[in-house]
Parts: structure tokens; C-alpha cells; sequence
């Protein structure tokens, strides 16, 4: 096992579809929303994320108790050696 | 803070910022901050708002083979403040301080079964009996280092038992053993976790990120640093995001970097049972660059254990876009990237691996003959290896729908994870977030996670080599080294050629033969370095066959045994409220629990179980919103000026200074106020009795009461930190409730002449120990009070305060146990409360006139029980207090006080394990009588981002302390409050 294999064999493959599902997330076919239509979407209950005061330290004890994190709210840093 | 999407989407809609709050900055923010990297978005608003948060985990027991343990499983208990603010109309900042304190027994590693890794401290006198101790017994024949007793006592009875024996069947598996190492049944491949407790471990966070709005886009460039006693981490970012599409579309992306440290005293009881620190204190022969790919870590002596350090650099990278699909749901996708490079490992945990030595297996010279097995095998902890690069990518998908028939929103999440450590993880999330009224809010949610496992993981490894094996050359035979001098790099060969001489005599220096100094075999001894004999009959008989550690190159390059890299699943279930309390002021609260198993995998094939085990975690969050209460606060001035005879005393009135708890009532039935006080006391300097410091001799020969005090108290520092949320239902009556934090350091040195300065019971340890730094926090009692107005006239106020204190703080906080030892109870002065249900009346006085006020308040704490569930209370205490203030302008006012307190001496004593070696170990150098005068500033703020609220700062310095018995100087205290009145 050399290191540019695991660079560039299997993770960048499989980040090829990730980056198509992204692109595809971009550019899918959305119906115009016009400014005074979003009164919905402002709504308390639809923001992305609700419960932000808890999400902060329950994502901390999570991502030091799981090998994967990322995209998710993160504290700095800290051992986690527990 | 990261990366702000449709921050301004409420302005579009025209909607009031206090309807638009919690608004889509958060969006990318939760979905695009790094672990490790990123600042922690706590966006509870795009206004200024403060937010308090407290957070207790904790995991459930484990199995650990049949073994009772009498370990507490893991706890975290966290606390978050946090403070956004405007600088001005474009920038805005945000301040948090984040705290954890970690505690508990965790794996330290994997073994079979058999190996009895839990078994308990009193039965194990004979566990190494039959193991192949000898391989590495050359390290007990040195006498040389005073290190020798404490590797004999380790392996005799410490905890845990990271060295031990296996037997095993021809196809390695390891066959049930009984404590004794005997085989009594077939094979037995039930793998069970080595617990060891550890000291609680306290982590502080500072964030600072700043943002600047411009038009159609968003800035933001953060930093901080997290710190604990052995790690720390200096990170910061920058980020950015833009608008397309009439904001339908908003693109973000973000680069971090943080810095990372470890400096791992290695732990105490796990130094004598992991190899690299033996080998390389005992053997001096060790490599000290630890990881062998990247030089990122090293493996030092230190004064009393090895140390690990380690560095490492991490690299982020993401960009998101966030899209509105139509009028009720959007769409939030990011990807991020990060890149590791440097020390990765756990420095506290360690892989099991089990050397079969070829030379010591049956049929061999060194083997059992009536073996019922088929391999013998020592096992052995090593440290854990993790490679020095990890790349790591995630892809977060986010969809929001809104229900119209409930009102409700429902999020789903989906995250793929994949490093070049082989793990990869699917991560489902679903969120129904039901408002139930105006202001309540459900939210019932789930959460599956599933991971594969590193590809370097392993419960444990089986190598065909000896521990240590003996160095033969293939022409010369066996090779010698003088025991005397190790490290000359002289080796020795006994000449094969020469005349064999018949054993004449079994004493040594009798063994001569002609002219020539013989070896054992009789032979001449050749120094390989120069080919000549050796002539010299001691050096000879100094000789033994050298032997070498084991070949690392047999085992595989990186190798862990952690947990949280094996495959497993984790399943959540959780429900969440939220309640608004009207004024600005949220409540949120949060309940979840935690399912972690190895056959909750995605496809089965994960970790045995005896790797599961259930957690849950508690939550309970605060935010209020400052731009509510500023225009709150606005309307009522309004109000007070066309009203001038309104009363609003307490928002005109000069705060009390800070340290004055109690101090008033709110004046109209429905005010809320929430207030923040830190109290921070400095104890360090001469340890007085009856007014006199106290010399080393003074204390060894009286300050512990029939024993001597070997170590003494040098610098202590107590903190608390309170929230104080007060209500009033009428206009007589103020309720309050005060949860508070607390943490308590205490830093010891040895005295001069002390009888001891260490050993290996646990009055030894204790000594040894007290080194370190002590260190407890967690949460504190909790108190409540109600303030009843007895009279209120146009200039003053009297009013009677009854409080209830309940004990929610631990009074059992206990140090690890070490080498075996029970170590019992920390000192008195670092448990968190009193343990105890106890009663505090007041009664205050308080006047004004237009710039002086003043106040009288007595207090006093009568504690309700006869002893806590530690086996003792806490003194009564008496305070009174005398202050007056003086208007300096408008704003600030400055403030003198006198206290006197009386408390008294703890009665009773622990009633478990305690190793008393310093005063605060005994209950008469406690309690007293204490006379403080203080000086205070406050600040009571009308106009601009802050109104409403209210700054105070005191410091108490302590002037005529008359403390009973033998205890460290009081240097002073300080008391910083806020408040706001809602």
C-alpha cells in the first residue's frame, strides 16, 4: 500500500460522484421563489439548523466518540483521548 | 464563523428580525464547520443575543467478561457561553467559551477473555504465576535503577492488567483459561475491553470570529485555542459566501487550519504494563521518534514517567450551496475536505499482542513438555500506531421540507464519509420539528450512524516471536554483553575452536583453566570489537547472552485497538423542547439516547459485543435575545417619561456590588431578570496558624493531628460560575433559581524534611502523586430562593430572602486509583458542594437617594442534614455585609463594602477510602472567622447595543482572616456579574 494509491485510487473515484451529486443538487430544476413567496421558508421551524444552542456540544461529545465527522457543526478542538 | 448563506433572507421577506431569527446563517454554518477546524457556529440569532449551555453524557457499564467493575462509566459534563454582538452595522462578532470535564474508566485496550485483563485488585497475587515472565527477566536483575521495584510491583498487582498469558490452540485462537493461567475448557474467542479509570480531565475553549456583511456577500475570519492539561489546539479560518440568483442560490466556501499538541504524561498505571516505556527506560534502547513514518512524535524520559509529544497540523477545505427548491423547501449540500498530517495516535491507549516465542513453545528446551495446548504466548501492550496522514472528505446532503397541514418542518440529513484510513460512514438524521403553540416546540428525532473500520484496526495482534530474543550469530554461536556496561557496544563470543575444558568447579572465579580466563562452556571469550581474549576473569563472569526486543517489522505498520475505530453503528433517539419565555429569553431542551453496537453496522460484521453500550445525553440551553430587549427596554423608558410616577425603581437603582447575592426584588409582576456571575478566589502564601505562617517542621509535626503531614497546599484556585434567573409572579414576591458550575485546582509540593516523599502504598502514591496538580470541576448545588418585600418605602426596601440549596454537586469526586491503590476522596476543599440540603435566610436592607445607595444584608446557611452521602456536613456559616455605592456619571458608579462571615468546621469525616497527607485532608483546618473589604465598579447601561443591561466587578481582599486550624492564605477574591432585565 503506497501513499498516492490511497490518495488517488478508491478516494478520488468515489469523489467523482460525490461532486456529481453536488453539481446536480446545483443545478436541478427549481421553480422560481420571488421574495414575497418565502414566508414559509422564513419560518422558525425551517431554519437548517433549529437547535443550534445543543447541536454545539452534542456534535462535540459525538465526533469524539465516532471515527467520522465533517460537515457538521465541530467544536475546535480537544484531545478526545477519553 | 464559517460560511453564512441566506443570512439576509428575512430582510427579502420584509419580516421583523425577531421573527426572522435562527434564520439560514446557521445552514451552512452546521453543515460546513470541520471537526477539529472550523469554530463553533453557535448562531442562536442573527441579533446580538447571549446563550448559556449546560450538557451532561453519559455511557452506560460495560461488559466487561463477567467482571464486576468498580469503575463509573464515561461522563462529560459540558457548559457553553456565548455572546454575539454588533460592532457596528456590518460587523458582527461572536465570543463563546466552551467547557468540558471528562471522567470515568475507559478501554485502554482489547484482550481475550482469558487474559483477565478486569479481574479485581484482591485477587490477583498469582496471576503471573506460569506465565513466561523470565523472556524479559533480565529487567528485574538490574538493581541498578531505582526503577526495579516499581516494574515488580506492577506486574504482582496493578490495574489493569495489560500483561498477562494466553494459551493457544494450533490455529492461535486462545483457549479458556482460569486465573491462574491453567487451561480449563476449549477455545474461548470472546474479546473483552481492559478498563482503566482516569482523572478527570478539563478542556477550556475560547472562539473570536468576526464577519463583515457586504453587499451580496458575507466574510468571516475566526480563530481560538482549546486547551487541557496534556493537548492543545490553536486554530482559525476564513470563509466567505455570495448570493446568485436573486438569492435563490448561495454558494459559500471556507479554508482552516488548526495546529495541534499533545504532551501526554503517560499515564502512571499504564507506564509499567505498555512496552515502549519500558524498553525505553529500563532498556535504554528504544528508537524515541515513536511513529516511524513521519517524525511527528517522540517518546522521552521524563523526571518520574515517559513522555509523548506529538504534533500535528491540520488543513480544511469546503464549499456548499445552499438552494431554494420553492416556497416550502430548500435543499443544502456541502463538501468538505480535510487533510491530517502528523502525531494521530491516542497516547493512553494501547494493542495487546501476543508473542509466541519459538523457543519457548512445546518440545522446545524452554517449553512446557505437558502442555495441553498448543502455543504458549506472552501478551504484551504496546503503544497504539496510526499512520501521520489522514485525509478525510464528507458530503452532507440537507433537505427541508415544510408540512402545511401541521405547520411542522421535516429535515432529513444524509452524510457519506470516507478517509484513507479505509473507514467509511453513511450518517441518516430526521427531524420533525412540530410547533405546538405560540411558544412551545416538539421535536421528536432520529439518528442512525454506521462506520466501517480503519483498516489498521485490530482488537489485538499474535506475533511468532519472543518478547525478547536472545542475539545468536550464526558462526560465533551465542553473543554476550557485560552486564555491567550495557551500552558500550562491546559484544563478546565464546571461541569455538578453543580447547574445552572440563566444569571444574561451580564457583566462578575458581573456573580457571591453564593460563586462559574461560567462560562458562569452558571455552575462551573473544571480544568481538577486537578480536583479542579477555583476560580479565570479572568481565567474564559479568558476561550474559544478550538479548533484543522484538522485531517491529513483523508486526504491521500501524496498529489500534481503539474502539472508535471499529466497525460499528450507532442508533439515537431524542426529543427536543423548546419553550419561549416571552421578553427575548428561549429555552431549549433536549433529551437523547444512545444505542452504540456492533451489529447496528450497516451490513453486519461489526465489532463483538462486547464493545456496546448505551449513553444519553441531557441538554439545557438558554439564549436571550439582546435586540428584543432593547426594544423593550426603549418602550419602557418611554413609558417611565411619561410616567413619571410609574415605579421602576430597580431599573434606576445602582446595582449592589457584584458579590451581593439577593440583593433585590423586581419591581412588577412578570419581570424576569437573568443574571451571569463569575466568582473566582485566590488562596496561596503561607499556611497561618492563629495568625502566624507556619514553618515545614510546624506542619509536619501538627497540622494533620496525630500524623504527619508530608505535602502541603501551595496555590489554590476556586471558581464558580453561576446563573441567577429571577421571576415575579407579584409584585411582593422575586423567585430565583441559581444552577451553578464549579472547578477547584489545587497545586501541593512536598515539605522539607517530610518523613516520606513517596513509596508504593497509597500514602506513598498519594505523596508521588501530589506533583500533579489537582483538579476537580463539575456541577455545582443548586440554589432556590424566594425574596418577599416586608416594606417598601419611596427611598428604601426591606425584604426577607428563604432559600433551599439541593445537592446537585458531587461530593465523592475521588482520585483514580493507582498502581492498585485505592486512592479514595480528593481533599475536602475540592468536592463541589456540601452534599447536604441546607437552608439560607436572609434579610436585606436597601436605600437610595439621587447618587448614594447603600444596603445591610445578613445571611445564613444552616445545613438540613446530619451528614452528606460522603459521611460529613459542612460548617454552618453566618455573613453579614455592609455597602454604599456612589454614582460616578450616568453610567457607572463605584462601590465600598465590608463583610464579615463566620463559617464553621466540617463535621464528621469521608466515611470511604481517604489518604490524608496534607492539611486539607482533615477537617479541623477548616472553617473560621473571615473579614473581606471590597471595591466594586458597575455599569449600568441605557442606550446603544447593550442597553438593559447591567456590568458590576468587585474585588474582595480579605483583611483580618481568623481561620481555625492550619489552612493556605486567602489572597483575595473576585466577582464579575451581568445582568438583564428582560
Amino acid at each position: 500500500m503506497t501513499l498516492p494509491e490511497r490518495y488517488f485510487g478508491q478516494t478520488v473515484l468515489s469523489w467523482r460522484i460525490h461532486a456529481m451529486i453536488f453539481l446536480a443538487a446545483l443545478t436541478c430544476g427549481c421553480t422560481s421563489v420571488e421574495p414575497w413567496q418565502r414566508g414559509t421558508l422564513a419560518k422558525e421551524q425551517m431554519a437548517p439548523n433549529p437547535h443550534p444552542l445543543q447541536n454545539v456540544l452534542r456534535t462535540h461529545v459525538q465526533n469524539s466518540r465516532e471515527a467520522a465527522s465533517g460537515g457538521d457543526v465541530a467544536a475546535g478542538g480537544g484531545c478526545g483521548c477519553y | 464563523m464559517v460560511v453564512a448563506v441566506t443570512e439576509h433572507l428575512g430582510e427579502y421577506l420584509g419580516l421583523e428580525p425577531s421573527t426572522g431569527k435562527t434564520s439560514l446563517t446557521c445552514l451552512t454554518m452546521a453543515a460546513m464547520a470541520l471537526p477539529g477546524l472550523m469554530m463553533q457556529p453557535v448562531c442562536a440569532g442573527e441579533g446580538d443575543s447571549v446563550s448559556f449551555v449546560r450538557e451532561h453524557y453519559s455511557e452506560g457499564k460495560r461488559d466487561i467478561g463477567g467482571f464486576n467493575s468498580k469503575f463509573q462509566p464515561i461522563r462529560v459534563d459540558s457548559i457553553l457561553g456565548n455572546i454575539n454582538f454588533s460592532l457596528d452595522g456590518e460587523l458582527k462578532g461572536v465570543v463563546t467559551l466552551t467547557q468540558d470535564t471528562w471522567s470515568g474508566a475507559t478501554p485502554v485496550a482489547t484482550a481475550p477473555v482469558s487474559a483477565h485483563g478486569n479481574r479485581e485488585t484482591a485477587s490477583h497475587t498469582h496471576v503471573m504465576t506460569g506465565a513466561s515472565m523470565d523472556t524479559s527477566g533480565h529487567i528485574h536483575d538490574d538493581e541498578e535503577g531505582d526503577m526495579a521495584a516499581p516494574i515488580a510491583h506492577a506486574i504482582s498487582g496493578a490495574s489493569p492488567y495489560l500483561y498477562s498469558a494466553l494459551k493457544l490452540d494450533a490455529q492461535y485462537r486462545p483457549l479458556m483459561t482460569n486465573s491462574e493461567g491453567k487451561v480449563v475448557g476449549g477455545v474461548d474467542t470472546h474479546l473483552v475491553h481492559t478498563l482503566s479509570s482516569a482523572s478527570p480531565e478539563v478542556r477550556q475553549q475560547w472562539d473570536l470570529t468576526i464577519s463583515r456583511q457586504l453587499k451580496g456577500a458575507k466574510v468571516n475570519a475566526g480563530g481560538g485555542f482549546s486547551n487541557e492539561r496534556d493537548f492543545s489546539s490553536l486554530f482559525g479560518n476564513v470563509s466567505g459566501s455570495w448570493d446568485f440568483n436573486r438569492k435563490l442560490t448561495t454558494l459559500s466556501a471556507g479554508l482552516s487550519y488548526a495546529h495541534n499538541k499533545t504532551v501526554a504524561l503517560l499515564d502512571h498505571d499504564l507506564v509499567p504494563h505498555v512496552y515502549e516505556p519500558y524498553m525505553l527506560t529500563y532498556e535504554r534502547r528504544g528508537d524515541d521518534t515513536y511513529n516511524r513514518s513521519h517524525a511527528s512524535s517522540q517518546l522521552a524520559l521524563g523526571k518520574r514517567a515517559p513522555t509523548l509529544t506529538g504534533e500535528r497540523d491540520d488543513w480544511g477545505v469546503n464549499v456548499g450551496a445552499t438552494q431554494i427548491l420553492n416556497q416550502s423547501a430548500l435543499l443544502e449540500t456541502t463538501l468538505s475536505f480535510t487533510h491530517s498530517l502528523g502525531y494521530q495516535s491516542n497516547p493512553y491507549k494501547a494493542v495487546e499482542v501476543a508473542f509466541i516465542d519459538p523457543l519457548k513453545q512445546k518440545g522446545q528446551a524452554g517449553g512446557n513438555s505437558t502442555a495441553n495446548y498448543t502455543y504458549d504466548a506472552e501478551l504484551v501492550a504496546i503503544l497504539e500506531q496510526r499512520p501521520d496522514l489522514r485525509n478525510q472528505g464528507s458530503l452532507n446532503l440537507k433537505y427541508i421540507q415544510h408540512i402545511a397541514a401541521t405547520d411542522a418542518a421535516l429535515h432529513l440529513g444524509y452524510r457519506y464519509f470516507q478517509d484513507t484510513w479505509s473507514i467509511r460512514s453513511h450518517t441518516w438524521d430526521a427531524e420533525w420539528i412540530q410547533p405546538l403553540s405560540k411558544t412551545w416546540s416538539l421535536t421528536p428525532r432520529l439518528r442512525y450512524y454506521s462506520q466501517t473500520q480503519a483498516d489498521f484496526y485490530t482488537a489485538y495482534l499474535t506475533t511468532n516471536q519472543g518478547l525478547y530474543n536472545t542475539v545468536t550469530d550464526p558462526a560465533k554461536g551465542a553473543i554476550y554483553i557485560d552486564t555491567r556496561n550495557t551500552t558500550n557496544g562491546i559484544r563478546y563470543y565464546e571461541d569455538a575452536t578453543g580447547t574445552l575444558a572440563p566444569p571444574q568447579d561451580t564457583n566462578p572465579s575458581s573456573r580457571k583453566f591453564g593460563q586462559a580466563v574461560v567462560g562458562a562452556h569452558g571455552r575462551a571469550v573473544i571480544n568481538q570489537n577486537t578480536g583479542a581474549a579477555v583476560s580479565d576473569q570479572a568481565t567474564v563472569d559479568a558476561l550474559k547472552q544478550d538479548t533484543l526486543p522484538f522485531d517491529r517489522t513483523m508486526l504491521p505498520a500501524y496498529y489500534s485497538s481503539d474502539q472508535r475505530l471499529s466497525g460499528f453503528g450507532t442508533l439515537t433517539a431524542g426529543v427536543a423542547l423548546t419553550k419561549n419565555l416571552g421578553n427575548g429569553a428561549n429555552l431549549e431542551l433536549s433529551y437523547d439516547q444512545i444505542r452504540h453496537a456492533g451489529n447496528l453496522k450497516m451490513g453486519g460484521g461489526g465489532e463483538g459485543r462486547y464493545a456496546d453500550f448505551d449513553a444519553y445525553v441531557f441538554n439545557l440551553g438558554l439564549n436571550i435575545d439582546l435586540d428584543e430587549t432593547r426594544r423593550r427596554h426603549r418602550v419602557s423608558s418611554q413609558n417611565d417619561h411619561s410616567d413619571p410616577h410609574h415605579a421602576h425603581p430597580q431599573s434606576h437603582a445602582l446595582p449592589a456590588p457584584a458579590g451581593v447575592q439577593l440583593d433585590h426584588l423586581l419591581a412588577n409582576r412578570g419581570d424576569m431578570m437573568v443574571s451571569y456571575r463569575f466568582m473566582g478566589t485566590q488562596l496561596d502564601g503561607n499556611i497561618n496558624y492563629h495568625g502566624n505562617p507556619s514553618s515545614d517542621y510546624a506542619l509536619i509535626n501538627h497540622a494533620c493531628y496525630g500524623h504527619p503531614c508530608y505535602v502541603r497546599p501551595t496555590n489554590m484556585t476556586m471558581s464558580m460560575y453561576m446563573l441567577d434567573i429571577m421571576y415575579a409572579p407579584t409584585d411582593w414576591l422575586t423567585l430565583m433559581v441559581m444552577p451553578q458550575f464549579v472547578g477547584m485546582n489545587m497545586d501541593m509540593r512536598l515539605l522539607d524534611e517530610s518523613p516520606r516523599n513517596g513509596g508504593m502504598d497509597a500514602i506513598g502514591m498519594a505523596i508521588t502523586h501530589a506533583e500533579n496538580r489537582h483538579t476537580t470541576s463539575g456541577l455545582g448545588d443548586t440554589e432556590f430562593h424566594g425574596l418577599i418585600n416586608l416594606l417598601r418605602l419611596d427611598n428604601a426596601e426591606l425584604h426577607l430572602g428563604l432559600g433551599l440549596s439541593a445537592p446537585t454537586a458531587a461530593v465523592d469526586v475521588k482520585m483514580r486509583p493507582m498502581m492498585g491503590n485505592d486512592m479514595g476522596f480528593y481533599e475536602y476543599g475540592m468536592q463541589l458542594g456540601s452534599g447536604t440540603w441546607d437552608f439560607k435566610p436572609s434579610l436585606t436592607m436597601t436605600g437610595q437617594t439621587t447618587y448614594l445607595a447603600w444596603g445591610a444584608q445578613i445571611s445564613h446557611t444552616k445545613r438540613l442534614e446530619d451528614q452528606n452521602d460522603s459521611g460529613y456536613t459542612l460548617g454552618d456559616q453566618f455573613q453579614s455585609t455592609l455597602w454604599s455605592s456612589r454614582a460616578l456619571n450616568r453610567t457607572f458608579s463605584a462601590s465600598l463594602r465590608g463583610v464579615y462571615s463566620e463559617q464553621g468546621a466540617i463535621n464528621g469525616a469521608f466515611n470511604n477510602t481517604h489518604v490524608p497527607i496534607s492539611t486539607g485532608d482533615y477537617p479541623q483546618n477548616t472553617g473560621g472567622h473571615l473579614v473581606d473589604v471590597g471595591l466594586g465598579l458597575a455599569a449600568t447601561i441605557n442606550s446603544g447595543a447593550f442597553a438593559g443591561t447591567a456590568w458590576s466587578l468587585e474585588w474582595l481582599e480579605p483583611v483580618a482572616d481568623r481561620p481555625q486550624g492550619y489552612q493556605l492564605e486567602r489572597k483575595g477574591t473576585l466577582v464579575f456579574n451581568w445582568g438583564i432585565h428582560l
